[in-house]
């Protein structure tokens, strides 16, 4: 009778436990379903339509989207997947390492370390758009500071945003300003790194570049792949810049594939077809990414394997 | 004595029942509430306000006006994705509103018009719009052109002529080109026709204009090319259009009287350019002439230089459309006579921002009076040759006459912007232009030329 009862009370306790367990998780679990997942299906629904904001019936139409994105009536994604490409193959390594570069001044035993590392993370944390208003300002083809100083070397005035040949490597000039998240991840990653192993080196006579390449490096490869990862993924979705500083110009050089999306949906209506640009993205996206976990047993040094 | 006394009892009572009755009459859509929608900024958001107020208070109707001065093409999008009402919407002609009416969305107001007694004979015909079946979807009572601001200050300075105002006399593309050249300085005081000229140095250029259709499209026009012909095949790569567009490119490019684009981004607005001197024409929209008056800029407006045999003036003007769904169609309809109407409200086109289309408006002295009369600092000099230009030179806008010009535009756009570069020819481009619009299958057709 008493075990009966302790058995029932034991469960009633699991019971709700579980059920607290549930309320608790409950905020997160609706706002993935409600924000992320339910739009996720619909859009993918939608992505087979040729759902328009300005027509009144919705038609399924299988494929077709997919179809016309590869297809010769579609003139604008070779320029836009172009764009995002060259953004991504030039913003991922530069904003890794000017973060990592920055995050191991930071990691040094210097005066005011606290001062540099607040000012350093400040700029990713003002509004992408105020930010990109200040660049437009500093790149002002007749007042803007840095213009006049590269004006002052001599070298002649920059294109910078207004010519097609410069407008990619500026936006990514402008981004790096922003790497203040990645950096505070770096700098997490080299403060859990072991002083023993730089004190052995010493011992054994290492210089700074030993330490640098022998230690620092290969203890940070787990850091180096997720910011790696993240900034992929970051940089594949890049849309602010180009909606705000040159709206896709001068021709088609800046129109990221994201701004593209944007266009279609918003400015063109075309929101079933603008469904299946995002999902062409989101696989793009995936693959990207599988490959770099799948590289990462090649590179990545885990301390406790 | 009696008898006064009662006849003008009977009178008063008689005046002040038709009086009662007036009012109450006037308050035609008393307890009716309607959404307006449009763009502007904040000097046409307050007169506009100011006839929305008026309406109200004349006929009773709840107005919930919406400027909207931002992403406005996105905003619309996003409310009828939404299922949210719009009863009376600006709209841009070049952009979304011709999908919008090839699906049914806007209501056709000839019957309006004709229950109005509004006479569309008696005014410009270019501010209307008509969808593909020749209903028309937007009526509206003022209009822009494109037209030439000039600085006389530096007119003066450089004791040079005034650019003729009268579309009749006006310059050839040489003579302007020559002019335009004279006015240009390097920071050595140098103009392009001087030996030493430093091209990376101008501190004034002769002359600017923004790169987008109405004003290649005037010039093209002028020249006489065209950008769709009469069986819809797109022309832009024809000899003349190519020859207009090339010139234009050069100003900036060989004769050095125009900003480059790249140098173009750092200039200031016209405005601020005109007073300063750094530039010493502009060719742009005859709205400039509100911002032109409003910043104290020393200006006189003149004719468009012609390329061809005669000046040709590229219109542009919003739309008006009241929506298909809308449940106040009636009131929506009457609000936009107000809004039209200079006789309801005088202010923004006595400030320089719009131009009426109404001939009567245009011609009589007693209305010029009210928005173009004499000390009008946003009507300067020369005023009259614009007017002249609107009544005689002028064409409507190609957005509304070419059929799927918005889908057309982007690849133009794109296109000119290399010509304007130097990347390209005129030739390349617009071939280019020619190759891709085919490749993209668009259909263009002049509007009700079958």
């Amino acid at each position: 009778m008493i075990a009966a009862q302790k058995k029932m009370r034991r469960s009633n306790y699991g019971r709700g436990e579980t059920v607290a367990g549930w309320l608790f998780a409950l905020p997160a679990i609706l706002g993935f379903v409600i924000l992320m997942l339910v739009p996720m299906i619909v859009s993918l629904f939608l992505s087979m339509t040729d759902y328009s904001a300005f027509k009144a019936e919705i038609n399924f139409i299988g494929l077709d989207n997919f179809r016309t994105m590869f297809g010769s009536t579609e003139l604008y994604i070779k320029d836009s997947l172009k764009a995002t490409a060259y953004y991504t193959v030039l913003n991922v390594p530069l904003s890794l390492l000017v973060a990592f570069l920055i995050a191991l001044a930071l990691n040094t035993n210097i005066r005011g370390r606290g001062i540099f590392r607040s000012i350093f993370y400040l700029p990713s944390i003002v509004p992408a758009v105020a930010s990109c208003v200040v660049w437009l300002w500093l790149l002002n083809q007749q007042y803007g500071l840095l213009t006049t100083f590269i004006k002052s070397l001599g070298f002649g005035t920059p294109g910078w945003l207004w010519d097609k040949n410069t407008v990619i490597p500026t936006i990514v000039m402008t981004g790096l300003w922003g790497t203040g998240g990645t950096m505070v991840i770096f700098l997490a990653g080299l403060q859990g790194i072991p002083q023993v192993y730089y004190e052995a080196l010493s011992v054994d006579g290492g210089n700074a570049w030993h330490k640098l390449w022998h230690i620092t490096i290969p203890m940070l490869t787990p850091t180096i792949f997720f910011n790696a990862i993240m900034a992929v993924i970051n940089s594949l979705q890049v849309f602010t810049q180009g909606f705000i500083m040159t709206k896709g110009g001068p021709g088609n050089a800046s129109l990221f594939y994201v701004y593209y999306l944007y266009k279609q949906a918003f400015e063109k209506a075309n929101m079933g077809y603008a469904c299946a640009l995002a999902w062409f993205l989101f696989v793009i996206i995936m693959i990207l990414t599988a490959i770099i976990m799948k590289s990462q047993n090649k590179w990545v040094y885990y301390g406790g394997d | 004595m009696k008898k006064c006394i009662s006849l003008l009892l009977a009178l008063t009572l008689c005046l002040s029942m038709t009086g009662m009755s007036l009012a109450e009459e006037g308050k035609i859509f008393e307890g009716h509430s309607l959404v307006l929608t449009g763009w502007g900024d904040s000097a046409e958001q307050a007169a506009t306000q100011a006839i929305v107020d008026k309406f109200e208070e004349d006929t009773g109707c709840e107005v919930n006006y919406m400027c909207i001065t931002e992403e406005y093409d996105t905003k619309i999008t996003a409310m009828i994705a939404a299922g949210e009402t719009i009863d009376l919407a600006a709209m841009e002609s070049g952009s979304i509103a011709y999908k919008l009416a090839a699906e049914g969305h806007f209501e056709p107001l000839d019957a309006y018009v004709e229950e109005s007694g509004i006479d569309l004979e008696n005014a410009i015909g270019a501010a209307n719009y008509y969808d593909d079946e020749g209903n028309l979807i937007s009526y509206s009572g003022n209009i822009e052109l494109m037209t030439m601001f000039y600085s006389k200050d530096v007119f003066d300075e450089a004791g040079m002529a005034y650019p003729p105002s009268d579309p009749d006399e006006a310059w050839t593309w040489e003579e302007f080109v020559d002019v335009a050249k004279k006015l240009t300085l390097d920071a050595n005081g140098l103009t392009p026709y001087d030996e030493g000229f430093d091209p990376e140095n101008i501190v004034r250029y002769g002359v600017n204009m923004g790169f987008w259709w109405p004003i290649w499209g005037s010039f093209i026009l002028s020249n006489g090319g065209e950008i769709v012909d009469a069986d819809g095949n797109f022309v832009m790569n024809s000899a003349e259009s190519v020859d207009a567009l090339q010139k234009l490119a050069d100003l900036a490019l060989v004769e050095h009287c125009m900003p480059t684009p790249t140098a173009r981004e750092g200039m200031p607005g016209s405005d601020v350019a005109l007073l300063t001197g750094a530039y010493a024409m502009v060719i742009d929209g005859q709205w400039l002439a509100l911002t032109m008056a409003d910043s104290g800029v020393n200006f006189g407006m003149g004719a468009l230089p012609k390329m061809g045999e005669e000046v040709v003036s590229v219109t542009t003007c919003g739309m008006n459309c009241i929506m298909a769904n809308s449940t106040e169609k009636e009131a929506a309809w009457a609000l936009n006579l107000y809004l039209q109407d200079p006789g309801k409200e005088i202010t923004m086109f006595a400030n320089g921002n719009r131009m009426p289309t109404d001939y009567k408006w245009l011609t009589e002295p007693e209305y010029l009076e009210q928005w173009a009369g004499e000390g009008n600092p946003a009507r300067p000099e020369g005023y009259d040759g614009i007017i002249k230009m609107l009544m005689n030179n002028s064409v409507p806008p190609f957005t509304g006459t070419i059929v799927n010009f918005s889908d057309m535009i982007d690849i133009v756009n794109k296109e000119v912007d290399e010509v304007i570069y130097g990347n390209k020819t005129a030739q390349e481009g617009m071939d280019s232009a020619a190759e891709q619009i085919q490749t993209a299958g668009i259909e263009l057709s002049i509007r009700g030329a079958n």
